[in-house]
């Protein structure tokens, strides 16, 4: 099948707010769940993708089509993707989520990637604080966890 | 980033939200961890406690067990820290698609011990970067595990090599800062990879080779990148070699040192990009004249090519005593801009009738000299039909450049586009 930008056609894409975007065939399908179904047949009507709203497919394909930008050259989509993730966590959140759902490896990668940033270098303790995480171990528990770990922490 | 904005952005809401997150997920992002930090993250809470185990990589950095911050580090008590953790991790795993082990002062027996039990885990990549006792010798059977698909070996030991290699599946070879045993060992080692496609050499230990040999029938990308600091005790500097290339599928070369002994490189007929930084030795010039001759009818098939201000020094005087090669496939050209580069670009634009794209980049080290350039008698064939780009990386207000410019405007007839950019960076 041919996916090259100069005969490449537009797909709508519904999301679960029910808004309604027009996307380039060749963007779109760098989600692999909308490229199985352009390749199935199955893409004339308007997608649904119930688990992705609005605000986030938007933030979706303007990385999709960033990527999909055959002449944009490694070292700038690289200053381009760190730029992409600097956002709150709700909305990386939202970001991780609909990467899983519409099964694009690159997008979850650097989102994955930024997260690990964010818990690099720092202790348990913050990064409970940085991402309300509940220590839900009793205190027992928890030492118990230390002394069989103890290896870990050194 | 600052800080204090970021901790500020990040606690907004009280919602858990990645404890939410499929673990597939959270081991994706453990991925991205060294394996000390990855590890840490089971006593956050339960969800976490044992997702670490998941993770398809392992991770080994002896540096995050020193604490700086706690005053001065005892180095015993460091170093057995680092190697209960490894010891104990590699006890609990089975499987480990991607091993890294990066470490210093540590003996053959602990390192290889680590090596060989991760390898028997189901080690596709393999990334090995220790600075070990100077006694150092890498086991042999690294060099029987068939599922290896990824190898990269440093630093600062000799490599042996056995008698029987089986790497069957090794696609990507890196050596970094290793000491070669002898010509045979490190052709060896090359020509026992059948499905090599990635070959890169860096600040490797020249001293005892004579001829370096790369046979390789799929290797797609060879990387030759010496040091010539007279510091670094592998500069080749006062190494004498010669190098063959047998890569009918070479299609990225980029090679960087002295002139060698001499020079190699079969037919390559699906060469892509050649990058050159070659310099000339202090010895004889005119030995050094003929051999890089054949280094260039060695690439004359190539698409794109770049050159640093050292070849094109070097390339420039080979061009009064020679007539150097065609370059039928040429399209694009990089030459780094110095007072040789003038008349070795119009021999480039005489002898390359495709040519499309022409870069001039301007670096830091020959920041002040300039392009000596004179029109050449006859409008070069490129100019006629192909060349329709010229890219100035930080030169475009010296005199001769801007002559230059004048001239192509004015004779080149589908030139299209003149960017002027800033120098670009590094040296």
């Amino acid at each position: 099948m041919s996916l090259s930008p100069s005969t490449s056609k537009m797909l709508s894409l519904k999301s679960s707010d029910g808004k309604v975007l027009e996307v380039e065939e060749h963007v779109a399908v760098l989600c692999e769940t909308i490229k199985s179904l352009v390749e199935d047949g199955c893409a004339d009507s308007p997608i649904p993708l119930a688990n992705v709203d609005g605000a986030t497919l938007g933030n979706v394909m303007e990385w999709c089509k960033k990527h999909a930008d055959q002449k944009a050259s490694a070292d700038d989509l690289e200053d381009w993707d760190a730029e992409f993730v600097e956002r709150d966590q709700g909305e990386l959140y939202h970001l991780i989520m609909a990467a899983n759902y519409l099964n694009i490896k690159g997008l979850l990668d650097l989102i994955c990637q930024k997260v690990a940033d964010m818990i690099k270098g720092k202790h348990p303790e913050k990064i409970r604080e940085i991402f309300n995480i509940e220590n839900d171990f009793t205190p027992e528990q928890q030492e118990q966890i230390r002394k069989d770990n103890s290896w870990a922490f050194e | 980033m600052d800080s204090e904005r970021e901790s500020q952005k990040l606690s907004m809401g009280t919602e858990d939200r990645i404890s939410r997150l499929p673990d597939m997920t959270l081991v994706n992002v453990l991925y991205y961890l060294p394996t000390k930090q990855a590890v840490a993250t089971s006593v956050l809470s339960k969800r976490w406690r044992s997702l670490w185990a998941l993770v398809p990589r392992l991770d080994f950095d002896d540096s995050l067990f020193l604490h700086p911050q706690d005053g001065d580090a005892n180095p015993v008590e460091t170093t057995v820290s680092f190697m209960n953790f490894v010891n104990r991790v590699l006890i609990l795993r089975t499987y480990i698609p991607e091993f890294k082990l990066k470490c210093t002062r540590y003996d053959s027996f602990h390192v290889n011990a680590w090596i060989l039990a991760a390898l028997r885990c189901h080690v596709q990549e393999l990334d090995i970067c220790i600075t070990p006792k100077p006694s150092f010798k890498l086991s042999y059977d690294v060099f029987a595990f068939q599922e290896l698909v990824y190898i990269k070996l440093g630093r600062t030991f000799v490599l042996d090599v056995p008698k029987s290699v089986c790497l069957p599946k090794l696609e990507v070879l890196c050596l970094d800062s290793i000491e070669f045993r002898d010509d045979d060992s490190i052709c060896k080692l090359i020509s026992s990879c059948p499905v090599l496609e990635e070959l890169s050499v860096e600040n490797c230990g020249f001293k005892n080779i004579r001829v370096f040999c790369v046979s390789a029938p799929k290797l797609k990308t060879l990387i030759i990148s010496c040091s010539i600091s007279k510091k670094d005790d592998y500069s080749t500097r006062n190494c004498v070699f010669e190098i063959v290339v047998d890569a009918p599928a070479l299609e990225t070369l980029f090679y960087s040192d002295f002139v060698a002994r001499g020079y190699s490189l079969g037919t390559l007929q699906c060469l892509h990009h050649v990058g050159f930084d070659v310099l000339y030795r202090q010895e004889g010039k005119d030995i050094c004249n003929k051999r890089l001759l054949d280094l260039l009818f060695g690439v004359a098939n190539s698409e794109s090519l770049a050159l640093s201000g050292f070849s094109v020094m070097a390339f420039s005087l080979l061009k009064k005593y020679f007539f150097l090669p065609k370059f039928n496939y040429l399209t694009r050209l990089l030459l780094e801009v110095n007072e040789y580069c003038g008349p070795l670009l119009t021999i480039f634009l005489e002898n390359s009738p495709n040519l499309e794209i022409l870069i001039l980049d301007t670096k830091e080290v020959w920041r002040d000299t300039e392009l000596k350039w004179e029109p050449p008698s006859h409008v070069p064939k490129c100019l006629l039909l192909h060349l329709k780009e010229v890219v100035l990386n930080g030169c475009s207000e010296q005199e001769d450049v801007i002559k230059l410019i004048n001239y192509l405007q004015e004779n080149a007839k589908v030139l299209n586009k003149v960017s002027r950019l800033p120098m670009s960076p590094g040296s």
